[in-house]
């Protein structure tokens, strides 16, 4: 995830790239948990980044029950222009890319590195639902550090998105 | 300046001045102060502005013009102190700074100074600068956290300034603007102590008795504020809707409507809107979303700390749906494709339009 969440964060305007998990449990770029302490002015950047990634996943489940009596699907992408900046979550798969944009910057500008992003995202989610006895020996130390093995296991004990559809 | 153009630019102030003492109007003095902002002189510019405010007070175009050069002056007075800062910093520029932040309504960044000033001071006034930049971050933006942070420096501004009434003036003023009427009394009175007999208090304070609701505490008008995006009483301030905007509404639905692949246009205003589009029970049904849509966004980009809504984009297998926020009203355009920029221009065109929909209602 790492790899993927990393360029996305370095681009011009990306005040800050995270993944969140379906539950509000946030796996970020390192380094980058400062961001969100500079956008809602507190110190704990990573307890903020927390308290954000809940805001956010509670959002995107109450834009979804907003639009369920029109029948329409749960929206793929969601993007909020606000006065100090702005907020894309792009769903992909269970989990949600967050990109918090710089004011001034129109987010469609940025739609190219999100997009890209996603679909790197998607493919590694793909690996990562594959049955793990599939996986050589070496690729479970070779996975980022920390974040990424939590996620690896978080996949493990829950069992793939495309599992989970088929089991639904 | 090029030489030559500054003596054609100085030739032009002179026929201008000639224009005015012929014939004093609005426009003449507007002309005079154009040429001087030409030449970049901002002071004179704005004292022409302001000379022909006095003759002309009900000027727009003057008033606007004098509001440029003020912010021509501003900006060129904060460049001054940033770098009179980075060469010897001291109070009397990071206050100044500060101020200048603050007056033009950037608070993000007269929070960023009184930080910097707190850091290197650690002082009572440092601190009473950076409860101010927060009181007004606050009061822009209305999220819980922000309002919380700028409490927590009203209380170290007080312990830091025991015997000084503007951090309780400032506590009153906020008190009173969520509607923690409880805590304002209390402020009331300990403004009272500190100024005894001071009329105006007095009566703040008889009517604060009345009005007081020990039940509405400060965290709870915080998350009331956070909720609802409105300060105490600002139901009652909301500018009336303007009834003549109207009827340009029904065109520019229209006009949305028609566009390729456009499937509802809405004009959203309180509790009313107006669909182009979809009837009966499913325009219904659609204004029902786009109002929950709305609403929910508006809190969370509050609770996120970005501030005010501008717009909002959903995409998915049913389209695009976009809305463009103003303050009080918003218009929302369902399309199955992308949003066409001609689209997106008429749609904040819509929002901010503040229209009285209630005897056009769909």
């Amino acid at each position: 995830m790492k790899e993927v969440l990393e360029p996305l964060s370095h681009v011009a305007g990306v005040r800050l790239a995270a993944l969140i998990l379906a539950d509000g449990v946030p796996v970020l770029a390192p380094g980058q948990a400062r961001g969100m302490a500079n956008l809602r002015g507190a110190g704990n950047g990573f307890a903020e980044l927390e308290a954000a990634a809940g805001l956010c996943v509670g959002w995107m489940a109450e834009l979804s029950r907003s639009v369920a009596p029109l029948s329409w699907d749960a929206p793929e992408r969601a993007v909020l222009r606000a006065a100090r900046g702005s907020l894309v979550l792009r769903r992909v798969g269970d989990v949600v890319l967050l990109v918090v944009v710089e004011a001034g910057l129109a987010p469609e500008e940025l739609r190219l590195p999100i997009e890209a992003a996603a679909a790197r995202l998607g493919r590694v989610l793909r690996d990562l639902s594959q049955p793990q006895t599939a996986l050589p020996a070496t690729s479970t130390s070779s996975a980022p550090a920390g974040v990424s093995k939590v996620m690896s296991n978080q996949r493990v004990s829950n069992g793939s998105p495309a599992a989970r559809e088929t089991g639904n | 300046m090029n030489p030559l153009r500054k003596l054609f630019t100085e030739g032009k102030v002179r026929e201008a001045r000639r224009r005015l003492a012929a014939e004093a109007t609005p426009l003449s003095y507007a002309q005079l102060a154009q040429e001087h902002a030409k030449l970049g002189d901002a002071r004179a510019a704005l004292a022409v502005c302001e000379e022909g405010l006095r003759a002309f007070s009900g000027s727009a175009e003057l008033a606007r013009l004098a509001d440029r050069a003020r912010g021509i002056l501003r900006e060129g007075r904060m460049a001054e102190l940033k770098l009179e800062l980075s060469q010897a910093p001291r109070p009397a520029l990071w206050r100044e700074l500060a101020e200048l932040y603050l007056e033009s309504g950037q608070v993000g960044k007269a929070e960023e100074q009184a930080q910097a000033w707190l850091r290197h001071s650690g002082d009572g006034e440092s601190q009473w600068m950076f409860a101010r930049a927060l009181c007004a971050r606050f009061l822009a933006d209305r999220g819980r956290s922000a309002g919380q942070r700028a409490f927590a420096a009203l209380d170290e501004a007080e312990r830091r300034l025991p015997r000084d009434a503007r951090p309780l003036e400032l506590r009153l003023e906020l008190c009173g603007r969520i509607g923690a009427t409880a805590d304002a009394l209390r402020t009331a009175a300990a403004l009272l102590e500190l100024r005894p007999g001071e009329p105006e208090l007095e009566a703040r304070h008889r009517s604060l008795q009345e009005q007081s609701d020990p039940a509405r505490t400060i965290d709870r008008a915080l998350r009331e504020v956070e909720r609802s995006g409105l300060l105490w009483g600002g139901e009652a301030e909301e500018p009336a809707p303007a009834a003549g905007r109207s009827r340009y509404l029904r065109p520019a639905l229209q006009r949305l409507a028609a566009f390729d692949g456009a499937q509802a246009a809405l004009y959203l205003r309180g509790a009313t809107a107006l669909v182009q589009g979809p009837r009966g029970a499913t325009a219904e049904r659609t204004a029902r979303a786009a109002r929950a849509l709305l609403l929910t966004s508006r809190t969370n980009a509050r609770r996120l700390g970005l501030g005010s809504l501008m717009s909002l984009r959903l995409e998915g297998s049913f389209g695009t749906l976009s809305v463009a926020a103003g303050e009080l009203d918003a218009g929302a355009l369902w399309t199955r494709g992308p949003l066409h920029a001609e689209a997106e221009a008429l749609l904040l065109e819509l929002a901010g339009s503040n229209a009285d929909v209630e005897g056009d209602r769909s």
